[in-house]
């Protein structure tokens, strides 16, 4: 809808401007299809996140078995290169560029990446969108963190949690490394995915949850969830609110933030 | 021999000189060799080594014995710091720590300061002490050039914290300490700390907060510039000065210095006392989650302490100290609670505090839940 009014405003300033060229409907514009690394299907062990109860406790949500589809998720984050295309179509909002070649786009927002996956998917034909908070773990394969505290932080003392979930943030992501790095840097993980869990956290489609679990702990009773904030996934998860381009400056007074924001892309 | 010292000290006194002109009594260099001496051989003397900020030296609460001599140094370091992950400042520092150390006597003591200015350091620095009395602070007895030392001594007469900086002359003084070069000194009275009726009050611990503003230049890429030196930053820093928005307000010298792995320590019924400076711009300690039980704002103990506060003044130029005993466990904030200076520019400390959670101070009665919008919360509204 977007890109057609554009191009219905576009093409009269182009017959101004040149005059004599006459506007012929262009061939449908291509982009290289992203180079994307294939996980089979399988099975996952995988915890869901956000904030769960037993009774009055925060405890950790129980680690489900699921069945999972084959995934194929991009090898690289998407570049600034990539991104200028889309913002040059119109169909994504400007973000940042540092001008140099071969580095990952940076300082975007939830609605940036999802942006970006329509217009990619509109130019490829195929469906691509972000991953969820589960597909990003599997894909981070050893670089992904899902472990859950220690009994003596899921106590009846919210206090220990507290400190538990701060130390290990801490120990997690080590020192802020704010420079922007050639994609690569971080090489790439047993399943050949690059850069993953280096010091750009990558937004998920996941919303923020809310729950409750039954007496023994083993399942979910009650679930609530608010897509104001999402899942970003990296050196540890965190959840940004959705507008948030920098979450250096996006966290509350006694968090750890993420050093970037980026993204990659799944294809359905 | 024209190297790039005299360059810059040239370059110095060229900037000065519209100044030098209105103020030049008031920056004479002097000397106190003609005045008639007193003898303080009876005194003992103690030698106390300074430790790095936010830690202090170990220090009597209360004086057991009378008044002394109490010996310290201090080595001007001009070094490059990091600020932020992506911000240098080519500072100028009291042995090497933004703030300087902490010093800690007692009131009738004498605080014998021995001032070197290592030969490899570029500029001329001394030391005005805010708690020390007559020329300039001490100021205009200890202007030391590269490869010189200077010996002050001072008597410590009024009890509180006070901030002590460089003031070289000019615009020397507002360069030199916003580049780091300010620190703390306390005074305690002989008999210690005292609350608002005047009983003894003690610490366990002791942090020492020195905030500092910086001044950093972006260049035409917008990223921070980085200089070879302080004489290469002057012209470039001077105009984000003038300007009197700093691009970065922090504790301890850097962004995070004070948070993560370097986060403050303390237990559950601990009395800890914060003090906290800022030599040359406002501050408001606030403390995320708790309170000052005890705050000597203007940091002056014959004044009594407030308390009960929830955020406390640091006027420029002046240190103030606060008395808190943790109550409840948990991971605290310690803010200059100008929020934007707190969380952009990074003047954020974390506290984190072990012990048991006492659910009669705070409860969370019903955790964040769905509610039936039909029928709850209408009676909140008037």
């Amino acid at each position: 809808m977007k890109r057609s009014l554009a191009f219905g405003l576009l093409a009269p300033v182009v017959l101004l401007v040149t005059g004599t060229i006459l506007y012929t409907p262009q061939p449908e514009p291509t982009v290289a299809l992203p180079e994307t690394v294939h996980i089979a299907a399988g099975r996952q062990a995988y915890r869901p996140p956000g904030e769960f109860r037993q009774g009055t406790r925060i405890v950790d949500a129980p680690v489900g078995q699921m069945d999972v589809a084959a995934l194929d998720i991009m090898k690289h984050h998407v570049s600034q290169a990539d991104y200028a295309r889309c913002v040059a179509a119109d169909a994504c909002a400007p973000a940042p560029s540092n001008g140099v070649s071969g580095v990952a786009q940076t300082f975007v927002n939830h609605a940036d990446a999802t942006a970006y996956a329509r217009w990619l998917s509109d130019q490829t034909g195929e469906v691509w969108r972000l991953p969820t908070d589960a597909e990003w773990l599997r894909a981070a394969a050893e670089r992904g963190f899902d472990e859950g505290f220690a009994e003596e932080a899921s106590g009846s003392d919210p206090s220990r949690r507290w400190i538990a979930s701060y130390r290990r943030e801490v120990a997690l992501r080590g020192e802020a490394d704010l420079a922007l790095h050639p994609m690569g840097h971080f090489g790439v993980n047993a399943l050949g995915i690059a850069d993953i869990s280096g010091n750009i956290w990558e937004w998920t489609e996941t919303c923020f949850q809310n729950g409750t679990l039954t007496a023994d702990g083993s399942s979910i009773t009650a679930q609530s969830t608010y897509c104001g904030v999402r899942a970003v996934q990296g050196k540890h998860r965190a959840f940004v609110i959705d507008f948030i381009r920098d979450a250096r400056s996006g966290g509350c007074a006694a968090g750890v933030p993420p050093d970037y924001l980026g993204f990659r892309l799944v294809r359905d | 021999m024209f190297t790039r010292r005299t360059a810059l000290l040239g370059a110095a006194l060229i900037a000065a000189a519209p100044f030098v002109v209105k103020s030049v009594k008031a920056e004479e260099v002097m000397d106190t060799s003609g005045a008639a001496p007193v003898d303080l051989s009876s005194l003992p003397r103690r030698k106390v080594k300074l430790a790095r900020p936010p830690f202090v030296h170990p220090h009597e609460q209360v004086a057991t014995e009378g008044p002394a001599i109490i010996e310290f140094e201090l080595k001007i370091i001009e070094k490059e710091m990091q600020v932020d992950e992506d911000a240098w400042v080519q500072a100028m520092t009291f042995n090497g720590s933004v703030p300087g150390p902490m010093m800690v006597v007692h009131e009738g003591d004498y605080v014998e300061l021995t001032l070197f200015n290592p030969p490899e350091n570029m500029m001329q620095h001394n030391i005005d002490f805010h708690a020390a009395t007559g020329a300039l602070g001490g100021g205009s007895l200890t202007l030391v050039n590269p490869g010189e030392k200077a010996v002050l001594r001072f008597k410590a007469t009024r009890p509180g914290v006070f901030v002590y900086h460089c003031a070289p002359g000019g615009p020397m003084i507002p360069w030199h300490v916003v580049s780091g070069m300010s620190g703390a000194i306390m005074v305690l009275p002989r008999d210690g700390l005292k609350d608002h009726l005047g009983n003894p009050v003690s610490y366990d611990r002791i942090y020492y907060i020195g905030e500092n503003d910086f001044y950093i230049p972006r260049g035409p890429d917008g990223a921070y510039m980085r200089f070879a030196d302080a004489g290469e930053s002057y012209a470039d820093t001077l105009e984000v000065m003038n300007r009197l928005i700093p691009s970065h307000v922090v504790f301890n010298g850097r962004v995070g210095a004070l948070t993560g792995d370097r986060a403050l320590e303390a237990q559950q019924g601990e009395a800890v006392l914060f003090v906290h400076s800022q030599a040359n711009r406002d501050s408001r300690p606030h403390l995320i989650g708790g309170h000052g039980d005890l705050v000597w704002e203007s940091g002056k103990f014959n004044n009594l302490p407030e308390r009960d506060l929830e955020t406390w003044f640091i006027r420029g130029g002046s240190a103030g100290a606060a008395l808190y005993t943790f109550l409840q466990p948990g991971v605290y904030a310690y803010v200059n609670h100008n929020l934007i200076e707190a969380v952009n520019l990074g003047a954020t400390a974390h506290v984190i505090v072990g012990g048991d959670w006492n659910n009669d101070l705070m409860e969370q009665v019903v955790a964040p839940s769905e509610y039936d919008v039909l029928h709850e919360g209408r009676t909140a509204l008037p």
